[in-house]
């Protein structure tokens, strides 16, 4: 495993930013798009607060609270993206309401199609002024628990590229010296390693995070070049990009792309293994991060790493992962991949060695297309959640014994992320295509279960 | 997506390089995860009785055993048998043909497709029998016949009238009118015409009192296939079907025909299974209501009836607990009683998800034909349980025995075992049933690699007439085999009872007929001609030979033979150490003589020109091996191998952080790889710093790859912040331009102690040396390892360097754990480093590889190798370093004191001795206890010995002669191989090269990184099928023993060539395996 780029490829990240970084940095793609078209004005492409354009990444709040979307802003009719914050308790009444007495609030209806859900518009469940602007093409959110209640979003944006790092005091998110519905400056968007210009740029297409709480890291992956990013974020301090590997995953023999994909973490002894997969090879590599005792950076440190060789090997047609999630026991990687479909459930107990087994156990075939996963135990076991963005499904994945599909649920268009609240017994879908939310009801025993209850969000025509 | 233009060049490079245009492929399945079979074609309906010519013939449904009977092989020119009351009459009342059909089921899509296929004997198909057929021929395309949602298993009723589907999405049975399905969708303007459309009835199941039970089904099966051959179909289905629901712990016996369920099994809270009646309630799964309740979750079902005994039972798997039940059935197929096959479960977490019952069997036979009534071995009924910890659980349920049998028993125990009945089942906890092999999972049957079973089930395949298969071939499969299904689309074969192989190891040729071959419930194995030897047809007698190595293991047949190393050891030396004249001396692989008809000569004992013995010996258990694995044997080499194409025991080269402070200086590795490495006190940690030569690739961000300049160490620069690697340089001199080699002290799974490392003379005698005078000869000896000339030519300076024989409490002690004396480098204040050999630095007088640095000069990420102490390691490309340490309850690593005495990888220059009273091929003594492995004795070593004349270093003539000297040696056993590693220690020469008369002692010449590598060919290779599956979910039994594989995975094609498919079926004949046909 080669640490970091070869020379070539240092020269690479080391070349002035993306067009589109620079256009977006300092507003100055408002100043580009006048140039073009002089049609609007910057009110005209603010983006509304209370609505979802393009609804991506998702995460829950530790306390099941607050629901935190990330909004694409993908046909870029705004000047930027944003991150709205849900408020779970309304959408657990509302639901709980039509569930239970069939009631529906005044601008909610009851779905056509599918008689089981109710449809509701966006705004009465978004707490006002609560939001933040980010760039465009959000792909994902993670939360690192900060303690008291604080919390902060790490969100990586494909369009600059760039990481954001919001922080959330329990009320309102904040990214800006500025008050309002503000943009998030430039110190709480990331695109230089130690912020140093001259050192290296984020790679691009950053896609998944991980964020280790307890830690004070976060860790990007990126879907064309296998490239790795460590975020340092002390829970009292800035977040800073600390590191950045490339060079860990072999090159698709087709499209010559390097791409790394899923990440999730492990505890061993309090501290987190990082796995990290890819799209381009079957393989999984894991990290830690170090330290340094003179309060350097953190870095990465490459630890062993393993092939997912259970599934559609002989028929030389496995790999492309997506997805990654850990059971909360940490005994079971649960994992997305394209070739074939499948989930992949990983035996990542601890041997009598004191390390993780590592091996695959069970499989189950899924749609295809899958993006992204959850796991939750919402009272009978651990499910797996995984969206199905070609179908406009969710799988749902009893992963016991040899695995099995337990339920194929239609949730709307573009179904990207989805993310639990096991206290609330729900799952949360983000439908890219269609602007909506699409909460599950997941209780056992319950007689909407593995159901959509609840759209929030006026689907938008195709 | 790829970009528009890479996909234009891609598509003109394909256009370029074929001209033959491809026709899109129809496809036909979607998903596919169950088949159920029928037969269907003319019939007379006689209800019965005789026949007669006014009998009405119909096209219609019927007993599959009509098909069979048509299917039964008749000798050329005679018409096809047909079933009783089916015969011809006359031209006008001749029923005319019938034909197979298999419903196949699509989960996703919720339908049944349907897959059509001729009466014909086995031995008669060729690919492309099988065809899919057009549900809907008024739809566009390929179409199934829509059952229900998510439906989970498909059985056919027994009378052969219906499919029966259980349907987990909606919580209910469905019912296909197969006359209706065949006649739409073979005949549709018929079926149009008369308004008979495919008749799919949906129907809930209902507990006795009527009441819906709405619970989601895991698996079905239906009760054995009977009924009448000229009988009409009823308007309902027939017969039982049984239908397991997880959550309510409960497999419920099914009258199809009211959808009623009329008895089954329960599980209560604790597990205890009891008959039921059909007074029973579960929750509502499909409504969401209704707790789940504690308790087995049954998930996988098969029912055998056993045509010799009549005996029917019913095996139920839960996905959690290792617990199969079997439900002895009546004649009416409702159980009688039921009994527990208990598997062995010491982690209590164990799981089944696919069982399959055997047919009874007579065990053992070896004649080609099978032999049930007449078996050596006694009868045996095994039920097969596919289970969470990846193997295949095997049972004995003959007469309700219901035993566990122990496939993993080392067949080094088994050698001289001729019992057909024991080897047949070694029960699992029998004080009687030797240990296992090292590594077993546990009792199960275990696949290749990383291979994840699905399905198994089992076939008997009987000898057929102008059976051309060769005897021996893997192919030729006579008797009971099992199929197995895995997730990474292999598929496995096994042998149940090969009745066309030896039952036990032959006395005379004990590589023809290794115990894994002979014994019930192994992997069957894929290479032919096993008992090859070395010989040639000399006036037609095969003679011994010893020039050969065995067929080419890379040749276009392709492997055969037993295992064999490939060619002779080689060996790789550090260069300017030892002279290539003096290789001679190294420890080296055992050679025996071969006695040939072309010449006699040594080989190694690992040749296939060995004698048989000496083979059969070394290579002790056949599944031990791998199919084809490099060995190599590195002293003090790396205990961790992998590399960009293999991942087996962790990076060669790992990377962590270290600490120093006041508790010394700490490798730490958070996710805590030690002790599953194998590390041990006193073994070597090599830090690796950086790679001047690439730049700061090795470092992070930030950070430069710095090298000393007073470094004499090439290529090992240290990661450094950029802005400090100057201003420390002074500072961490020492540790920046010692070698970094480090001892082991305290190893724990998360942190390693590193200890200073003192410079030890390399010809430190294994047995403590004695004086510092001693010292200094054997330094000057090792100075003139590196010589061609014969010693009284070589003027080769003595050794500049001063050492001292002292005990270093930092190195490892003797093999009794006494303190060992060590020629040690010493050096003076004055002279400093200098004093030192290149990469050893100065300190308090001793000469050091590594030294304790300040923590600022390690702050960086560490890459550093963990190596062996004063031991080869042996490490196999796939096996890998295979160690037998664990952690502790502190998180200490510790060997485990229940590991077998052969999971060890170190093999050292000096052991303790051997037990001459221990059996030879296990090492077990009588007590009980085994002799030490690695172990030291004496053993014969044949050589080509240098041929001098008297008095002189000249050669005569011969220059060599052969010859077999008594030779000290240490004797290796693991999993797969015994082997024996010859002088391990050289007395120095006296006069010439090679003449042994140094009396030097025990001296051990091997320098460093000193590697003997050789490829083993021929080790265990599965026998698959040959066909690649996507993600096979579903192995099962069709009519004429034909195999089924239902392949539920996507294969995503990268070929414009080859579809994409969702989706495939596999029919494959028993009695020739090479024949597919492929459904997609």
């Amino acid at each position: 495993m080669i640490r970091r780029s070869s020379p070539h490829q240092a020269t690479l990240l080391g070349v002035p930013r993306s067009k589109a970084a620079v256009l977006f940095s300092s507003g100055r793609f408002v100043f580009a798009a006048g140039l073009v078209a002089c049609t609007a004005s910057a009110e005209q492409v603010r983006p509304p607060e209370d609505q979802f354009f393009f609804p991506t990444g998702a995460a829950v709040a530790p306390d099941d609270t607050r629901l935190f979307v990330a909004n694409a802003n993908s046909e870029l009719r705004y000047d930027s993206g944003a991150i709205t914050v849900v408020d779970l308790a309304i959408v657990d009444q509302i639901s709980l309401d039509w569930t239970v007495a069939k009631t529906v609030p005044d601008g909610c209806t009851q779905d056509p199609d599918h008689i089981e859900t109710l449809t509701c518009d966006e705004a009465r469940f978004i707490i006002p002024h609560t939001g933040a602007r980010i760039g465009n093409f959000a792909t994902d959110i993670a939360i690192q628990d900060r303690g008291a209640g604080n919390l902060r979003l790490i969100v990586p944006t494909r369009g600059d590229p760039s990481v954001a790092w919001v922080d959330f005091d329990g009320s309102k998110l904040s990214c800006s010296t500025s008050e309002g519905f503000a943009l998030c400056d430039e110190t709480h968007r990331l695109a230089y390693v130690h912020n140093n210009p001259d050192l290296a740029v984020l790679p691009d297409e950053p896609f998944n995070v991980f964020a280790d709480s307890a830690n004070g890291y976060a860790v990007v992956t990126h879907l064309t070049t296998g490239a790795v990013t460590l975020i340092n974020s002390p829970s009292d301090g800035n977040a800073t990009i600390a590191d950045v590997t490339t060079g860990i995953f072999a090159a698709d023999s087709l499209t010559g792309l390097r791409g790394s994909t899923g990440v999730a973490g492990r505890q061993i002894n309090g501290s987190d293994l990082i796995y990290v997969g890819s799209r381009s090879e079957n393989r999984i590599q894991t990290f830690t991060i170090g330290r340094p005792v003179n309060d350097a950076d953190p870095y990465f440190i490459p630890s062993n790493f393993f092939f997912l060789d259970s599934v559609g090997a002989n028929a030389g047609s496995s790999g492309d992962t997506r997805g990654m999630a850990f059971s909360s026991s940490g005994d079971r990687l649960y994992l997305v991949n394209r070739k074939p479909p499948s989930l992949q459930v990983l035996d990542t107990s601890l041997k009598t060695t004191g390390y993780p087994a590592n091996v695959g156990i069970a499989a189950t075939d899924i749609c295809r297309q899958a993006s992204t996963l959850s796991v939750m135990d919402s009272g009978d076991g651990d499910r797996v959640y995984i969206t199905c963005f070609q179908d406009g499904q969710v799988y749902i994945v009893d992963p016991r014994g040899q695995s099995s599909v337990e339920d194929i649920l239609t949730v709307g268009r573009g179904p990207y992320a989805v993310v639990s609240a096991p206290t609330r017994k729900k799952v949360y879908v983000t439908n890219v295509l269609e602007d909506t939310i699409a909460v599950i009801d997941v209780a056992p025993g319950s007689p909407t279960r593995n159901r959509v209850v609840l759209r929030i969000g006026e689907v938008k025509p195709p | 997506m790829m970009p528009w233009r890479s996909t234009l060049g891609l598509l003109l490079v394909v256009a370029c390089s074929d001209t033959t245009p491809s026709a899109p492929t129809q496809l036909n399945l979607d998903r596919p995860i169950d088949i159920a079979f029928a037969c269907y074609g003319g019939l007379r309906l006689t209800d019965g009785n005789a026949a007669t010519v006014d009998q009405q013939i119909v096209q219609s449904a019927q007993p599959i055993e009509a098909c069979d009977i048509r299917s039964q092989p008749h000798p050329d020119n005679t018409p096809a048998p047909l079933p009783p009351g089916q015969e011809t009459l006359s031209a006008a009342s001749n029923t005319g043909t019938a034909a197979y059909y298999g419903f196949i089921l699509q989960s996703a899509p919720g339908t049944v497709a349907l897959a059509q296929w001729d009466t014909k004997p086995t031995n008669l198909f060729a690919g492309g029998d099988v065809v899919v057929l057009d549900a809907d021929p008024l739809t566009p395309g390929k179409n199934g016949i829509t059952v229900g949602e998510d439906p989970v298993a498909i059985a056919t009723d027994t009378v052969g009238c219906y499919e029966l589907t259980a349907n987990a999405g909606s919580c209910d049975m469905s019912a296909l009118d197969i006359n209706s399905a065949i006649n739409y969708a073979t005949d549709i303007s018929g079926a149009l015409a008369n308004q008979e459309p495919v008749r799919v009835d949906r129907f809930a199941v209902t507990n006795m009192s009527g009441q819906p039970v709405r619970a989601k089904a895991a698996a079905m099966v239906a009760e054995p296939a009977a009924g009448t051959i000229g009988k009409a179909c009823s308007a309902t289905p027939t017969g039982l079907v049984y239908v397991a629901y997880p959550n309510c712990h409960l497999v419920a016996g099914i009258d199809t025909a009211t959808g009623k369920i009329v008895t089954g099994v329960q599980y209560d809270a604790l597990g205890v299974a009891s008959i039921v009646t059909g007074d029973v309630s579960c929750p509502d799964e499909c409504g969401g209501g209704g707790a789940i309740g504690m308790g087995p979750r049954p998930v996988t079902l098969d029912l055998e009836h056993d045509p010799r005994s009549d005996r029917r039972a019913l095996a139920i798997g839960s996905q959690n607990s290792n617990i199969v039940t079997i439900a002895e059935l009546g004649l009416d197929n409702r159980p009688l009683s039921l009994s527990n096959v208990v598997l062995q479960d010491p982690a209590g977490n164990l799981g089944v998800t696919d069982v399959a019952i055997s047919p009874n069997i007579g065990m053992g036979g070896s004649a080609g034909f099978i032999n049930d009534d007449s078996a050596l071995g006694g009868e045996a009924q095994f039920v097969y349980a596919i289970t969470t910890d990846n193997t295949i659980r095997v049972a004995d349920i003959f007469n309700v025995l219901n035993k566990e049998c122990d496939t993993q028993v080392d067949p080094r125990y088994l050698h001289d075992v001729k019992n057909v009945k024991t080897l047949s089942c070694m029960f699992v906890g029998d004080p009687a049933t030797p240990p296992r092999r090292p590594g077993a999972k546990g009792p199960g049957i275990e696949l290749v690699g990383h291979a994840v079973p699905t399905s198994i089930d089992i076939f008997k395949v009987d000898h057929f007439d102008a059976d051309t298969r060769i005897p021996g071939t893997p192919a030729r499969l006579i008797g009971y085999f099992g199929v197995i299904a895995a997730a990474n689309g292999a598929t496995y074969t096994l042998n149940v009872d090969n009745d066309d192989f030896a039952d036990f190891v032959d006395t005379a040729n004990p590589v023809s007929s290794p115990i894994p071959l002979d014994i019930a419930n192994q992997l069957r194995d894929g290479l032919p001609t096993r008992g090859a030897l070395a010989e040639e047809l000399v006036d037609g007698t095969e003679i011994a030979i010893c020039d050969t190595d065995g067929p080419d293991p890379d040749g276009a047949a392709g492997n055969s033979a037993g295992p064999r190393s490939v060619g002779n050891p080689t060996r790789t030396l550090p260069t300017g150490v030892i002279a290539p004249e003096k290789v001679g001396a190294l420890p080296s692989i055992r050679q025996v003589k071969c006695l040939g008809h072309d010449e006699n000569r040594a080989v190694s004992e690992l040749s296939f020109a060995a004698p048989i013995d000496v083979r059969d010996s070394v290579f002790p258990d056949l599944r031990g091996l791998r199919n084809d694995e490099s060995w190599t044997m590195t002293w003090e080499g790396s205990v961790s191998t992998d590399s960009s194409s293999s991942a087996v025991d962790g990076p060669a080269v790992r990377e962590s952080q270290l600490f120093v402070d006041a508790a010394g200086m700490r490798l730490v590795d958070q996710s805590h790889p030690y002790c599953d490495a194998g590390v041990e006190p006193f073994d070597i940690v090599q830090l690796r710093g950086c790679d001047p030569s690439l730049g700061d690739v090795d470092c992070p961000l930030g950070y430069t790859c710095f090298v000393h300049p007073n470094s004499q160490v090439t290529g090992l620069g240290a990661c450094m912040l950029t802005g400090e690697a100057d201003r420390l340089a002074n500072a961490c001199k020492s540790f920046l331009t010692s070698l970094r080699r480090y001892t082991v002290g305290q190893t724990a799974s998360g942190t390693l102690t590193l200890l200073p490392r003192k410079h030890v003379l390399r010809t430190s005698p294994v047995d403590g040396c004695t004086s510092d005078d001693q010292c200094q000869t054997l330094a000057n000896y090792a100075l003139k390892n590196a010589s061609s000339l014969n010693p009284v030519d070589d003027m080769t300076a003595a050794d500049s360097h001063h050492y001292s024989c002292a005990v270093d409490d930092l190195r490892a002690p003797d093999i009794d754990g006494l303190p060992l004396k060590r020629c040690i480098q010493t050096c003076t204040p004055e002279n400093g480093d200098a004093d030192c050999d290149p990469g050893s630095v100065c300190s308090n007088g001793t000469c050091m590889e590594g030294v304790i640095p300040p923590q600022a000069c390690v702050n960086a990420p560490q890459r550093y190798e963990l190596r062996v102490h004063d031991a080869f390691s042996m490490v196999g490309s796939k096996t890998g370093f295979t160690h037998p340490i664990i952690q502790d309850t502190n998180g200490g690593c510790v060997k485990d004191p229940t590991a077998s005495p052969l999971q060890v990888g170190r093999l050292p220059l000096h052991a303790k001795p051997c037990d001459p009273t221990a059996d030879p091929r296990t090492g077990k003594r009588m007590d009980g206890t085994f002799e030490p492995n690695p172990c030291e004795l004496t053993v014969d070593e044949t050589e080509n010995q240098p041929n001098y004349l008297a008095g002189t270093c000249t050669f005569g003539s011969p220059a060599t002669n052969l010859v077999t000297r008594p030779a000290d040696a240490i004797k290796f056993k693991n999993r797969g191989l015994t082997l024996t590693l010859v002088d391990p220690t050289y007395p120095g020469d006296a006069s010439c090269i090679g003449d042994r008369q140094g009396g030097l002692g025990n001296v051990p010449i091997v320098p460093p990184l000193f590697q003997t590598s050789v490829r083993i060919t021929a080790g265990f290779q599965p026998f698959l099928i040959g066909i690649q599956p996507a993600y096979p979910v579903k192995v099962t039994r069709g009519p004429g023993e034909s195999i089924w594989v239902i392949d539920e995975g996507d294969f995503l094609s990268t070929s414009i060539s080859t579809p994409s498919t969702r989706g495939k079926v596999y029919r494959v004949e028993s009695q020739s395996v090479g024949t597919i046909n492929l459904l997609e």
